[in-house]
């Protein structure tokens, strides 16, 4: 009975002990417990069946060796063709994959593997076709890779079409693929008054349009629905590629945003279930991978009726992963988020406020200038870092456009200029929000 | 009587909860830092934030020439070690995540020194208690793992530990973190981190050697300083032996190439790894055209494999006699 006393009295006095020490964050939002599993690992064992298969070399050999054959045409090429036609389609799909990612591998034998690839790949070739997108260097594979892309519904190869169209061909190679790239306008979804073919200009009109939807909302017709779910077979390799977040060499890492920024917006809730993985690499990509989605976060949520508040809600109330959610509610882009951005700009640590101040950029709306013009005639919040005062300027800037004013030149020379025109585009990306706005109005 | 007992016994608890209180927080009087930028730490460590500021890790943010490679960081997967978050918040050796603020400053003080609780971590065994940054010993400090977070993206690391144990000394520290002595007799660590970018360091690493066998005039590089490959690091670094010889009248011919150390980029599939080892020699006879009377070799290093000749940095010429 003494010792519960005493140790009752003792822990009384290491609470006000440490009470002077008061957590700076007590009287702000709370938020619901934040809790880490095995999400990918999970993910990963229930989506096993529908991933494309692992390939061995004596497969993949064999199977560029009747690419091969197919190619000389005759009674052996017919041979080799109908052999791949035979094949198993997850397994040919997965063997001509293996090829185009082999660096040994010649053009002529990308190629084959390409074009194959278009015409009888299984629909989860999406996610491992589009890191080719970052690799592929030869022309006429890059429009090949942008039209079989855009037959699976993503449009993320359409740049590189239109970057083969725009140039100027120095060879008959060249030339080739510029032909090969006119003959992917037509496939792209119908639209009013749009004749396919009949005028380039029109074509090429058409062609920018499309590019543009794609990287403002990730569809490709104004008509279509934007997706809640992946094929199977996509998602199972979505997740795979996901794996790469939590390698140690960095190159991998980038690979797999790079493939997952450029995925329907159906991958949202994915990234989601992966930032409350156990791995904190996994976790802290996948929130970032949100932030560099930008737009197309927007619009699929819109679309979709997603409360990506309520998902970004539990990371904001866990110091580890608050600066990554903060980006995140600024890729968000919904004014809704502004009050918790706001507290933790003006309570956070040095690195929170940067993020907070980087976020209200990106999502805040004119009912916020009264705020933003007492930091600023204050002097910014204490402990601002540099990216943070000059994202407050360019707030202010973007939300009174026809202010005469410039960034104090403290602000505007703290910063690299890398760092500045990120920040620009965010602006010019709120321009892209108001867009979306009055389309799902009309 | 009874309550004798039980009163010492609350004030002995009571003056352990103050010795407990005591020792968790700071002395009064010492104001804390709160939110620390590498800049206030210059109030205090004027000569080491100069050397540091001096230094390519301060630099590794704005150089134009990681720019360049990094596509001006549009490849996101530079920017972990280019402005990294403090390492002390990631498992010994693991990798680091990029920070969103204070980006210009490069890989600054804090990178290396805040520690996850926010004092600011030190190699010192017993660094100053009155400190407002409060300083804390870490052993990782000196570990080569400390570094590894970054500096195995490259696998520097790796080839340390494969490094002859004679060549390895302790640690990183050794040969880029040297001891010296700062104003008023205070002894520290020199926080300019020479390596590639200096000649010095260098020079320290590696030496041209030349001779003459039974089959002619050699050449010969030996990494007899690095306790990891020459050159190591970022792919692009590359070193070149190059040859030259004067004919009878005494007019030299051009220089020509002989041979590369490098690590080729991944899709560079025709070439191999050509970097020199910790400890081992390279070594070459060179035919000598007819009518030359002698020659020279000479090792360029380059930051990049295209840079010229003449920007290039020469770390030894030798003779070289028929």
């Amino acid at each position: 009975m003494r010792s519960r006393f005493l140790v009752l009295i003792f822990c009384a006095g290491l609470g006000l002990g440490c009470s002077n020490e008061a957590d700076p964050h007590a009287a702000g939002p709370t938020y619901p417990a934040f809790e880490a599993a095995p999400k990918l690992a999970q993910a990963l064992t229930r989506t096993a069946e529908q991933a494309l298969p692992d390939v061995d070399t004596a497969t993949q050999e064999e199977v560029a060796e009747l690419l091969e054959a197919a190619a000389l045409g005759g009674r052996l090429g017919h041979s080799a063709t109908g052999q791949l036609n035979d094949m198993d389609g997850k397994l040919r799909t997965a063997a001509l994959l293996a090829i185009v990612e082999d660096l040994h591998a010649e053009v002529g034998a990308r190629r084959s593997a390409y074009a194959w690839l278009r015409d009888s790949g299984t629909p989860g070739l999406v996610p491992r076709l589009t890191l080719r997108l970052k690799y592929e260097k030869d022309l006429w594979s890059a429009v090949c890779l942008g039209d079989t892309l855009l037959r699976h519904g993503n449009g993320s190869g359409l740049d590189a079409v239109a970057g083969v169209l725009e140039r100027e061909a120095q060879d008959a190679a060249e030339e080739s693929a510029r032909s090969y790239a006119a003959t992917v306008i037509p496939q792209l979804p119908a639209a009013e008054g749009w004749n396919a073919g009949a005028d380039f200009a029109a074509d090429w009109q058409h062609l920018s349009e499309v590019r543009g939807l794609w990287a403002r909302e990730r569809r490709l017709s104004p008509s279509e629905e934007q997706i809640e779910v992946f094929h199977p077979e996509v998602e199972a390799e979505i997740l795979r590629m996901a794996t790469r977040l939590a390698s140690q060499p960095l190159r991998p890492v980038d690979d797999a945003r790079f493939v997952l920024t450029r995925q329907r917006g159906a991958v949202i809730p994915l990234l989601f279930e992966l930032a409350h993985d156990e791995d904190r690499y996994v976790r802290e990509h996948a929130l970032q991978t949100l932030s560099w989605m930008g737009p197309p976060v927007y619009a699929w949520c819109q679309a979709r009726a997603f409360d990506y508040l309520a998902n970004v809600s539990p990371f904001l109330g866990e110091a580890s992963m608050r600066a990554r959610a903060l980006e995140a509610l600024g890729a968000g882009r919904m004014a809704i988020a502004m009050p918790d951005l706001i507290h933790w700009l003006e309570h956070g640590r040095r690195e929170e406020a940067a993020s907070a101040a980087d976020a209200l950029l990106r999502c805040a709306d004119p009912s916020i200038l009264p705020q933003l013009q007492q930091w600023l005639a204050e002097g910014t919040p204490p402990g601002l870092p540099a990216e943070g005062a000059f994202s407050l300027y360019t707030l202010w800037f973007a939300l009174e456009p026809e202010l005469e004013a410039e960034y104090p030149i403290e602000v505007f020379e703290g910063l690299p200029e890398g760092e500045r025109k990120r920040r620009e585009r965010w602006a010019s990306e709120r321009l892209v929000k108001k867009t979306v706005d009055s389309a799902q109005q009309d | 009587m009874r309550a004798f007992p039980a009163l010492i016994a609350v004030l002995a608890a009571a003056l352990g909860v103050w010795v407990l209180v005591s020792l968790v927080r700071p002395p009064a009087e010492i104001e804390v830092r709160g939110q620390m930028t590498s800049q206030d730490c210059a109030e205090c460590h004027p000569a080491v934030f100069a050397e540091w500021q001096d230094s390519h890790h301060a630099f590794a943010y704005d150089n134009p020439e990681v720019r360049k490679l990094s596509n001006d960081f549009r490849n996101e997967e530079c920017l972990a070690c280019h402005t990294p978050r403090p390492v002390l918040d990631f498992e010994p050796g693991e990798r680091v995540l990029a920070r969103a603020s204070d980006r210009g400053n490069g890989v600054d003080c804090l990178s290396c020194h805040q520690g996850p609780n926010g004092g600011m971590a030190s190699g010192t065994l017993r660094p100053s208690s009155s400190a407002p940054c409060q300083p804390y010993h870490e052993a990782r400090m000196t570990s080569v793992q400390h570094c590894a977070s970054c500096h195995n993206q490259h696998k520097t690391v790796d080839q340390w530990h494969a490094a002859p144990e004679h060549l390895k000394g302790e640690n990183c520290l050794d040969c880029h973190m040297t001891e010296t002595f700062r104003e008023g007799g205070r002894r520290g660590r020199h926080h300019g981190f020479p390596a590639g970018h200096d000649k010095d360091a260098l020079m320290k690493a590696v030496r041209v050697a030349s001779g003459t066998d039974a089959l002619g005039p050699w050449v010969s590089v030996e990494n007899y300083g690095a306790a990891h490959n020459f050159p190591t690091d970022e792919r692009s670094r590359a070193a070149d032996v190059q040859v030259r010889w004067q004919d009878s009248n005494g007019v030299w011919g051009e220089w020509q190439h002989v041979w590369r150390f490098r690590d080729p980029y991944r899709d560079e599939v025709d070439l191999i790894n050509t970097q020199l080892p910790s400890g081992e020699t390279w070594r070459e006879n060179l035919p000598v055209p007819e009518g030359m009377q002698k020659g020279e070799a000479r090792l360029l290093y380059r930051t990049q494999p295209y840079l010229p000749d003449e920007e290039s940095v020469e770390l030894g010429r030798v003779e070289l006699m028929p």
